[in-house]
């Protein structure tokens, strides 16, 4: 049987979703994944394509390669770790919804040609906005609508990209692309809002915590890593997002240690992580892919634990900012342990995923022997062990007992879905080879060298010393911060007073006056009597509607005559 | 704020320290330190960094919070909530 897409598996059970009863809609979620990740795994070989026409273009809808294999299987991996997660909430949008992201998610990384990766990418902007905007709460749906319109705008950016590539090259064929055409720049642009690269990532940690506590899990493996994946694919070895990713790990660690809010916080850390797989892209070369693509599916699993571990809190107690929380540790134990692991991952501590993901990051900016590289990387892991595993577990579930926190029942297919991505952040953390194999070039580094372990385990304890310190210091604190989405939510008053309301005021005038026009005409036409005298006054005025006729057609004659002679 | 300092912390420092100190000189005694930057095989460079390294951390947010970028939990709801009421009493028309 040739080849298909997986995304069609995926859209199948979307369909399927839609309109299976209730019962059977998480039974066909999970077969549907299932499905899918069974046929990346047994179906798909290195080296597919399928190419059809449309429009007398020639679309590549599928690709196989090893870079959209290790993309691709990540994001089936949590959709199906999500599956579980979500097991407790039956609501047929959301799952549906669901379903379609994570189809144009593999729609986009088995695109072979520029035109399906726009029809994808756009079709996951409208997916995402509505597992945003399904949040549940107004605060959800202006956010998402706020989402809608930054994907939008990059999502332009992207399309007039690729349409100045095609009236340039002839070609819409999805390879690396060249620092000197312009077209490129548009298209990188593109990709760069979906990347949440500053100043295009506010839309992030403003858009996934409004979202449902199960939407968010998907929301936080996929959109930014598919970004991932375009950059790595075109834009692999541009020296300007080594520069950017560097800016975005060390950008992401200042918002999230100044965070009150959990999910905030590790929205932030999605910006500062996805900063590190940036700067790999941009050193390029295997080394730098294989950074990229090794962090990116280490970060979709222990960003969806971490997501997990505080939506289960935010499931059993209602609450979502670390200030109304704390001291719940004796009755969130298994959540807690959960979530460390994950905490555990992203600080790359040893034995667990995030060691042997992000120092084959760092790693390709030491074989480069790009020193400051290294060392803001090294920095930028320091606050992720400060302010993801200890300061948001300190505040979440640490400091004196409280049993004044409302704390219900987490679902049992909440801790299936965390276990399950515990197990594997376990699992490539303590066995990378696996990983290391599917990678698109190939690996010689070993990250269990005494060296490395030594100096890791060293980092990691004085910052804890350097935490228990200042402990006091750490306690969350109310208050929001501003970021670069003040410039359209705050800035967006002048606008409106200079641009929208005269307008308004404008249009409203000129409303009047063709209504006051109309209106007397009309009224001439009904009461003859007044205006015109005589029987045939007298006729009209018992057909109104022939008088507002009349009107309408004097006044539309009129207005075409004048136009007329203007031109 | 005061910081938080106790004797088993001081002593649990102490220690690890030592055990830092002692680990870098054994990987330079091996042959195992890997010179990949100039800093990586400075004895006591890694507990250095965790350090200072937390201390920036903490630091560069706060001043930058503190003067610059933190502002009220309700500052764009209560933004929000001065337009609908300008709205509600009929906006620019009024």
């Amino acid at each position: 049987m040739p080849s298909f897409p997986p995304a069609l598996i995926m859209l199948a059970g979307a369909v399927a979703v839609a309109v299976v009863p209730r019962f059977w809609r998480h039974w066909a979620m999970l077969a549907f994944v299932a499905a899918t990740l069974a046929y990346l795994f047994l179906g798909l070989e290195i080296g597919d394509e399928l190419h059809v026409q449309w429009l007398g273009f020639d679309m590549a809808v599928l690709r196989v390669d090893k870079l959209s294999l290790v993309f691709g299987s990540v994001f089936v991996i949590i959709a199906l770790i999500g599956t579980f997660f979500s097991w407790h909430m039956s609501i047929r949008g959301r799952q549906v919804a669901a379903m379609i992201y994570a189809a144009t998610a593999l729609g986009v990384v088995f695109a072979g040609d520029l035109l399906t990766l726009v029809v994808f990418w756009e079709a996951q902007a409208v997916a995402s906005y509505y597992l945003i905007a399904a949040g549940g709460m107004e605060r959800s749906l202006q956010a998402g609508t706020r989402y809608l319109f930054v994907h939008l705008v990059g999502g332009s950016a992207l399309l007039a990209g690729v349409l100045w590539h095609y009236g340039d090259t002839g070609s819409l064929q999805f390879v690396l692309f060249d620092t000197g055409h312009a077209s490129a720049w548009l298209i990188l642009l593109g990709f760069a809002v979906n990347a949440a690269i500053p100043p295009f990532h506010a839309w992030l940690p403003d858009a996934y915590p409004e979202a449902g506590v199960t939407g968010t899990v998907f929301l936080s493996a996929v959109t930014t890593k598919t970004a991932v994946y375009v950059l790595a694919r075109g834009f692999a070895g541009w020296e300007l997002l080594m520069f950017a990713g560097v800016a975005m790990a060390l950008y992401g660690i200042v918002y999230a240690m100044l965070e009150n809010d959990m999910r905030r916080l590790l929205s932030y850390h999605i910006v500062s992580q996805v900063g590190f797989m940036v700067t790999a892209i941009g050193i390029g070369g295997p080394d730098g892919i294989n950074g990229a693509s090794a962090h990116a599916f280490a970060h979709v699993l222990y960003k969806g634990l971490l997501i997990m571990g505080v939506g289960a809190v935010m499931q059993a107690t209602g609450r979502r900012k670390m200030t109304d929380l704390g001291g719940i540790l004796h009755r969130m134990r298994w959540v807690f342990a959960l979530y460390m692991i994950a905490g555990f991952s992203i600080s790359a501590v040893p034995l667990f995923s995030g060691f042997t993901t992000k120092s084959l990051v760092i790693y390709a900016a030491e074989h480069e022997h790009i020193d400051w590289v290294v060392f803001a990387l090294y920095l930028a892991s320091v606050g992720t062990f400060l302010s993801t595993t200890l300061k948001l577990p300190y505040g979440t579930w640490g400091g004196p007992r409280r049993d004044d926190v409302p704390v219900g029942r987490v679902p049992p297919g909440m801790y299936v879905g965390m276990v399950a991505a515990a197990v594997l952040c376990v699992g490539i953390g303590v066995y990378p080879q696996p990983l290391y194999a599917a990678l698109p070039h190939e690996v010689t580094y070993d990250p269990y060298t005494p060296s490395h372990t030594v100096n890791s385990l060293q980092l990691l304890a004085f910052t804890f010393v350097g935490f228990m310190v200042f402990i006091r210091w750490m306690r969350p604190h109310h208050g929001i911060t501003l970021d670069t989405d003040w410039l359209y939510r705050r800035a967006a008053a002048p606008v409106r007073v200079l641009v929208q309301q005269p307008l308004e005021w404008a249009f409203g005038a000129s409303e009047r006056v063709a209504r006051r026009i109309v209106g007397t005409i009309g009224r001439a036409a009904t009461s003859p009597e007044q205006a015109l005298g005589g029987n045939e006054a007298v006729a009209l005025a018992e057909r109104p509607w022939l008088g507002v006729a009349i009107g309408a057609v004097v006044v539309t004659v009129a207005v075409v005559t004048a136009l007329a002679q203007l031109r | 704020m005061r910081l938080h300092w106790s004797r088993r912390l001081a002593l649990g420092t102490a220690a690890l320290l030592v055990a830092s100190l002692a680990a870098d000189a054994a990987l330079l005694a091996t042959g195992h330190a890997e010179q990949v930057t100039w800093f990586s095989t400075v004895p006591g460079w890694w507990a250095l960094l965790g350090l200072v390294g937390m201390a920036v951390v903490y630091f560069v947010p706060w001043l930058l919070g503190h003067h610059l970028l933190e502002r009220p939990e309700d500052y764009y709801d209560r933004h929000d909530e001065l337009h609908r009421q300008h709205d509600a009493e009929g906006g620019w028309h009024a």
